[in-house]
C-alpha cells in the first residue's frame, strides 16, 4: 500500500501542471464552502452576543430591524429622534426598572460617538448577561469626560487623561470638527467582542452642549453665540446658555422589572398617540434578522456545494483524459510486476490525493482569508467574528469531499484496470 | 443547518430505540386546559385598556389594569406537560439559541393584536435553548409547569414552564 501511495504521488508530480490546476479548483470550491459556513455561524454568534438583558429597544417610528441595527450594532442611520419627554414617561413607569438613553451622530476618527448616561455602564449587558467592566479609569464624572471601548483605545493608543476631539457626522473624516469642545478620556472598557469596543461614550449633556451653536445646521461663528468656554461669559452666566435636558435622543433601551409586562409595554409604545415610536424585543428582531439572512446563506451554501461538485467533476475529467496517454505508464508498471489490481488502486489513490491536497489548501486559504477580513467586518458591519480555527465542521467537510473523490475515482480506476487487463504489455492504438 | 439536521435525525433514531420510562410521560395539554374547568364554556377575554392609559397612567389606567382578573388552572401546578405553541424570543445565548421566551397559542401575538390574556400565555425558561429556525414554526414544548397566581399586570404570563425538551410541530 505504502509504495503505491508514493507511486501515485510521483506520477502526479510528473504531471504537476495539470495536477496543480485540479488541486486549485478543488481548493477554491472547498474554501467557498468553509467560508460560507464560518460567516453564517460567526455572524449569528456575533449578533446574538451583542445585546442581552434588554427587554425593549425604543426609537422613532421605523422598522424593527432598522432600529435594532442602528441602535445596537451602529449599522445604518437613525430615522429620527425620540423626544426626551417620551423617554421620561417610560423611565418613570412603575413596571420599568431602568432605561438607557442613547444619542448617536458624531464620531471620533471613524469610531462612533454615543451619548448616554452612567446607567449604561450599570445596566447594559452583553453575551450571557455579562456587565461592562473598566480596564482602566471609570465612568464619566464631568461633562467633558469620555469612556472609550477597548478597540478604540488599542487602535489609537489612548490612555486615561488623554484629550480627544469629536467630529460632527459619522464619516471617518469631517470638515467640521467640534474642536472647541475637547474631551478627556476618563475610562477604558474591558474588551467585549461587540460594537461597544468601537464606541466612544460621552454624557448626554456633552452631546447637547457641543451642538449648542448648531441650530442652523452648521457651526455658528457669530460672536454672540460663540461658546461661553471660548471667551466672554454670556449674559446670565454660561449655565443659562446650556440646555437643561437634551431635547431629543436617538433611542433608548428599556429593562422591565419583570419580563411579564414586556408585551404590554411594547404594545403601549407602538400605539403611543403622543409620538410615533417603535419598540422591539431584541430577541424577536434578531430572529427576524436570521430569517432574512437565512435565505441568503442557504442559497450560498447550495451554490458553494455545487462548486465543490464542479471541482470534483473537473478532477475526474482530467484523470480520464490522461488515461489514454498513460497506457504506456501502466504497461511499464505491469512489466515490472504490478497487477491489474495495483493499477486500479493507483488511480483511486491519485483521485484521493488530489482531493486531499485541494481540501487542505482550501481550508487553510478560507481561514486565512477570514482572519484577514475580520477587522474589516468589525469596522464596516459591526460583526465580530471570533475565528474558531479549524473545527469539527471543517473535518466533516474534508472527509465528505475526499470520500466523494474516492467514489469518483472508481470510474477511471475501473477503466484503467480493464485496459491493463486487455492491453497487457502491447498497446493497440 | 446541515449539522443540526444530522443531530436531529440521530436524536430521533436513538430516542426511537430507547425504552420510554414508564409513568414519567408528560401529559399532553391543549391551550383551553390552561383555563379553570368552570370558565372554559364562557371564556371571553375583555379587551385591555387603551395603550395610552398604560403608559401615562391616565384614566386610572394602572389601577384599572390590576382590577382585571384572570384565573389559572391549579391542577396544572407542578405537572409535567407537553404543549404546542409559537415562540416569542426574549433572551438568546451566545450561540443564538433562544433560552427565554413566551409561548403563545397563535403567531403574531407580538405585533398585530393585543397580547393574549395572561392565562393564555406561558413564560418558558429553557437552559439548553431552542435553535429557532423560523418564528412561523410551532413547537412542542415539554417541561414542568408552575401555575402560581401572581399579582401581575396585563400582558403577564400566569404560567411559567421550566422546559426540558422541544420538537417542531408538524402540521
Amino acid at each position: 500500500m505504502k509504495p503505491l501511495v508514493g507511486l501515485a504521488a510521483q506520477s502526479l508530480w510528473n504531471r504537476r501542471g495539470t495536477a496543480a490546476l485540479t488541486v486549485f479548483a478543488i481548493a477554491v470550491s472547498v474554501s467557498l464552502l468553509v467560508g460560507v459556513e464560518a460567516m453564517r455561524s460567526g455572524a449569528r454568534e456575533s449578533f446574538a452576543r451583542t445585546i442581552s438583558g434588554t427587554d425593549l429597544i425604543v426609537g422613532a417610528r421605523s422598522g424593527p430591524l432598522n432600529l435594532l441595527l442602528y441602535s445596537v450594532f451602529r449599522v445604518g442611520d437613525p430615522t429620527a429622534n425620540v423626544s426626551w419627554q417620551s423617554h421620561q414617561l417610560v423611565s418613570r413607569h412603575p413596571d420599568v426598572a431602568w432605561t438607557i438613553p442613547i444619542s448617536l451622530g458624531d464620531s471620533h476618527r471613524g469610531y462612533r460617538v454615543m451619548g448616554t448616561t452612567r446607567d449604561y455602564f450599570r445596566h447594559y449587558r452583553y453575551g450571557n448577561r455579562q456587565a461592562l467592566g473598566f480596564a482602566a479609569g471609570g465612568p464619566f464624572r464631568d461633562v467633558h469626560d469620555a469612556v472609550i471601548g477597548a478597540e478604540v483605545a488599542r487602535a489609537l493608543g489612548y490612555s486615561p487623561g488623554d484629550e480627544i476631539t469629536i467630529t460632527h457626522g459619522i464619516g471617518e473624516l469631517s470638515f467640521t470638527e467640534h474642536g472647541d469642545h475637547p474631551f478627556r478620556v476618563a475610562g477604558i472598557l474591558v474588551a467585549t467582542g461587540t460594537p461597544v469596543d468601537r464606541t466612544v461614550h460621552v454624557g448626554l449633556d456633552a452631546i447637547a452642549e457641543i451642538h449648542e451653536d448648531w441650530r442652523g445646521g452648521a457651526h455658528s461663528l457669530a460672536e454672540s453665540s460663540r461658546h461661553p468656554f471660548d471667551g466672554d461669559e454670556p449674559e446670565g452666566g454660561y449655565r443659562d446658555a446650556l440646555p437643561e435636558f437634551p431635547t431629543g435622543i436617538t433611542a433608548f433601551l428599556v429593562g422591565m422589572r419583570s419580563k411579564d409586562a414586556v408585551l404590554q409595554m411594547q404594545r403601549a409604545l407602538n400605539e403611543f398617540s403622543d409620538e410615533p415610536l417603535t419598540a422591539v424585543i431584541p430577541g424577536v428582531a434578531l430572529q427576524q434578522l436570521w430569517q432574512i439572512v437565512g435565505v441568503a446563506d442557504r442559497a450560498l451554501f447550495i451554490v458553494a456545494a455545487l462548486v465543490v461538485l464542479a471541482g470534483l467533476v473537473g478532477m475526474l475529467t482530467s484523470i480520464l483524459a490522461s488515461l489514454r496517454e498513460r497506457r504506456r505508464e501502466m504497461a511499464i508498471l505491469r512489466s515490472v510486476g504490478a497487477r491489474p489490481l495495483h493499477v486500479f488502486a493507483l488511480l483511486l489513490l491519485e483521485a484521493g490525493l488530489l482531493a486531499l491536497a485541494g481540501v487542505l489548501a482550501g481550508i487553510v486559504a478560507a481561514h486565512a482569508a477570514l482572519g484577514a477580513a475580520t477587522p474589516l467586518l468589525a469596522s464596516r458591519y459591526g460583526l465580530f467574528m471570533e475565528s474558531a480555527g479549524v473545527g469539527v465542521y471543517d473535518l466533516q467537510l474534508a472527509g465528505a469531499v475526499v470520500g466523494a473523490a474516492f467514489i469518483a475515482g472508481l470510474v477511471p480506476a475501473w477503466l484503467a484496470y480493464r485496459n491493463s487487463l486487455a492491453d497487457g504489455l502491447t498497446i493497440r492504438t | 443547518m446541515k449539522r443540526s439536521r444530522i443531530h436531529a435525525l440521530a436524536a430521533i433514531l436513538i430516542a426511537g430505540f430507547l425504552p420510554q420510562p414508564a409513568g414519567a410521560a408528560p401529559q399532553q395539554i391543549d391551550w383551553i386546559e390552561l383555563l379553570p374547568a368552570e370558565e372554559r364554556a364562557s371564556f371571553d377575554p375583555a379587551p385591555p385598556p387603551p395603550a395610552h392609559d398604560y403608559l401615562t397612567g391616565e384614566a386610572g389606567g394602572l389601577a384599572a389594569q390590576q382590577s382585571l382578573t384572570f384565573s389559572v388552572n391549579q391542577e396544572l401546578e407542578g405537572k409535567e406537560v407537553r404543549i404546542p405553541g409559537f415562540v416569542v424570543p426574549l433572551e438568546l445565548d451566545d450561540a443564538g439559541n433562544v433560552t427565554e421566551f413566551f409561548l403563545v397559542p397563535y403567531f403574531g401575538a407580538c405585533i398585530h393584536v393585543p397580547p393574549p390574556p395572561p392565562n393564555q400565555m406561558i413564560y418558558v425558561i429553557m437552559k439548553q435553548g431552542i435553535q429557532l429556525d423560523s418564528m412561523y414554526s410551532a413547537y412542542w414544548i415539554t417541561g414542568r409547569m408552575s401555575a402560581r397566581s401572581r399579582s401581575t399586570r396585563l400582558g403577564a404570563a400566569a404560567y411559567t414552564l421550566a422546559a426540558t425538551a422541544y420538537e417542531e410541530y408538524k402540521f
